[in-house]
């Protein structure tokens, strides 16, 4: 018996780490890829906007007002991207404005998933009476468009940069928690939470030690999916003015006060117009990337 | 005084108006150090008694039982918090499928240690020196490298182990084995019972067997159950069960057993299904299905009776395998 257990010992496989195993397959994707990087850039941009960015964002540079891209007939170096309508650089606008672009989507999914999460367990775990109530209320809020509810607490709670964070996570937290609860179901009726009751587990532990980690791959994808519409949206409230207010530079911002040169200077609506698409596509394609690695069941259907 | 006593327990289900009984009226006992086998075809309340003594049938489900002691302890009169201080410690369980038993998340080592820091308290080189023993103890080679692997990493046969050794980590008095070799091949199937008679030897342990196949039993336990329809309908010593059994049920389970049909050109097999809530019988929930079946039987239920074993049937089979009166 121990020669034959050494002989299969040696056998034994080295497997790679889950870590590893998770960039293998998501590196194998290359539209992923590329995404990762530019959103990687963007990350640095809003980190290091400070030192990245050639000029100050609410600096008025009146000599030169509608200041066309450096590659166009009267366009000036130093102004990489043009000025727009109070002879501020757009490029170091874009950089900030990424920083809070980011800031906010990253809050506001925060603020919707770790509710959410918590409500979707609840209502996992207590089918009965809680579970119902909590479904039905997020029922009705899903019964709004995410944007008209948006503007609703806006409207209430007025502009600003924390309460767009605010408004963006309560549209988006009914996705969250009917997402949580569903992949809870179909893991409270696995032998494993059963396992873990024997072995002495309480709710608690249940919920967020045995059950959640088993349920965070739905909820990864809808985090990177939720960050692009967050920030899509916050450009849209900022466009209707209900976002953050100037002089700080966002992307909805700047495309709203730059509709009226559209045809004078179409620079100053394009750049900002242009980052929020790349932006926007590069997180969905990572999302799309994350989805097949972390889900190969998925994949496969595909 | 025996480990486990459990007198008139009864598991509903369903509304309170029309409620179905899935464990009726079940007395069931054992001491320690004993190997019990229950046996009885799927739905026939095997499970559901165990999750019952366990304290995990939840609401709608209902459970009444005139004893259920446990080791001194009344597990009717616990609340949650002591009851799982003991269940897990003292009573552990296997389940049928060791892939889905385990926690897909997590490294087998965690959940190994898990149980260990919880209710032994051990922490740091002595946590992580049990596991690597409890490991070792279940068979399986290169246990150092196996603390790190993923459940899925692992075929099922290593699973169950793995899950052979957190049940046994805190050494309890009772372990129940819920059809431990249900999902694995037959070579698989005789290592893992092999290492259940050992361990259960080694630690002087408990160990209800339950399972649908009767060589597992006629092997290893001293004692059978066997279920049917949420009752106990014959139990008996080893292996007088298999030589001379009493109840019809037992007969027909005996003679579909591959082996005893040599030379048939068709298996034996007993006609019909377990009765569900709406098709139960007034009378011997056999019945309808039994070979030997009166007039008695189809209006009055037997009860279970008998000095040698019990048996629940109004006819009980002599050595020559027929009701007295044929």
């Amino acid at each position: 018996m121990t020669t034959q257990t050494q002989a299969i010992a040696e056998q034994t496989p080295s497997f790679p780490s889950p870590l590893k195993e998770f960039w293998q397959s998501f590196s194998a994707n290359k539209g992923a890829l590329v995404a990762l990087c530019i959103f990687g850039v963007a990350l640095i941009c809003a980190l290091f906007a400070g030192f990245i960015a050639p000029h100050d964002p609410v600096e008025q540079f009146r000599d030169h007002m509608l200041t066309p891209p450096s590659w166009q007939d009267g366009g000036m170096g130093t102004y990489f991207l043009g000025t727009d309508e109070l002879g501020r650089d757009i490029l170091s606008r874009l950089i900030f404005g990424a920083r809070i672009s980011l800031l906010i989507a990253f809050m506001s999914v925060m603020m919707s998933m770790i509710p959410g999460v918590v409500l979707g367990l609840l209502a996992a775990f207590f089918p009965e009476k809680l579970g119902t109530a909590i479904m039905r209320v997020m029922d009705v809020m899903l019964a709004l468009p995410s944007l008209l509810l948006a503007i609703c607490i806006v409207t209430i709670l007025g502009p600003g940069l924390v309460n767009t964070m605010i408004a963006i996570a309560i549209g988006t937290l009914p996705s969250y928690t009917r997402l949580t609860r569903a992949a809870a179901m179909g893991e409270i009726g696995k032998e494993y939470v059963t396992a873990s009751r024997v072995a002495g587990a309480g709710t608690l532990r249940l919920m967020f030690v045995t059950v959640l980690p088993n349920c965070m791959a739905p909820l990864i994808v809808n985090a990177t999916l939720g960050f692009s519409s967050a920030i899509l949206e916050t450009a849209a409230l900022g466009f209707l003015g209900l976002g953050v207010q100037p002089p700080t530079p966002e992307w909805g911002t700047m495309l709203s006060a730059a509709r009226d040169y559209i045809e004078r200077a179409p620079w100053v609506v394009t750049m900002p117009g242009l980052t929020v698409l790349i932006s926007v596509l590069a997180i969905n394609l990572m999302g799309d990337g994350l989805r097949d690695a972390l889900d190969p069941k998925l994949k496969r259907a595909a | 005084m025996s480990l486990l006593s459990i007198k008139n327990l009864r598991v509903e289900f369903g509304s309170k108006a029309h409620p179905f009984a899935a464990v009726d009226g079940l007395d069931f006992q054992i001491d320690r150090g004993e190997l019990v086998g229950i046996v009885g075809e799927s739905g026939s309340g095997k499970s559901v008694t165990m999750m019952a003594l366990m304290g995990l049938i939840d609401a709608p489900g209902r459970v009444t039982a005139d004893e259920l002691m446990f080791d001194g302890h009344d597990l009717l009169k616990l609340n949650d918090k002591q009851r799982r201080a003991i269940v897990g410690k003292d009573i552990a369980m296997i389940f049928q499928d060791a892939l889905t038993s385990l926690n897909p998340s997590y490294t087998v080592g965690y959940q190994i240690m898990e149980s260990l820091k919880v209710h032994l308290g051990l922490r740091g080189a002595a946590l992580e020196k049990r596991a690597l023993e409890l490991l070792e103890m279940v068979e399986i080679p290169d246990a150092k490298n196996r603390l790190h692997t993923y459940p899925h990493q692992m075929s099922g046969g290593m699973n169950q182990r793995v899950m052979i050794a957190m049940a046994i980590s805190c050494e309890p008095k009772l372990l129940i084995a819920d059809e431990p070799t249900t999902a694995l091949d037959v070579t698989i199937q005789a290592q893992i019972m092999d290492l259940l008679g050992r361990l259960q030897r080694e630690h002087n342990m408990g160990l209800i067997m339950i399972t649908h196949d009767l060589a597992v039993v006629a092997e290893m336990a001293r004692r059978v159950c066997v279920m049917y329809a949420g009752q106990v309908v014959e139990e008996q010593a080893v292996p007088a069960i298999f030589n001379t059994p009493h109840h019809p049920y037992t007969q027909a389970l005996l003679d579909a057993i591959p082996e005893h049909n040599k030379g048939a050109s068709r298996l034996s097999a007993l006609p019909g299904i377990v009765p569900g809530h709406y098709d139960r019988p007034v009378g011997c929930l056999l019945s309808p299905r039994c070979r030997f079946v009166q007039d008695r039987c189809r209006t009055e239920r037997p009860p279970l009776a008998g000095t040698d074993g019990r048996v629940r049937c109004f006819f009980p089979l002599n050595e020559e395998g027929k009701p007295a009166h044929v």
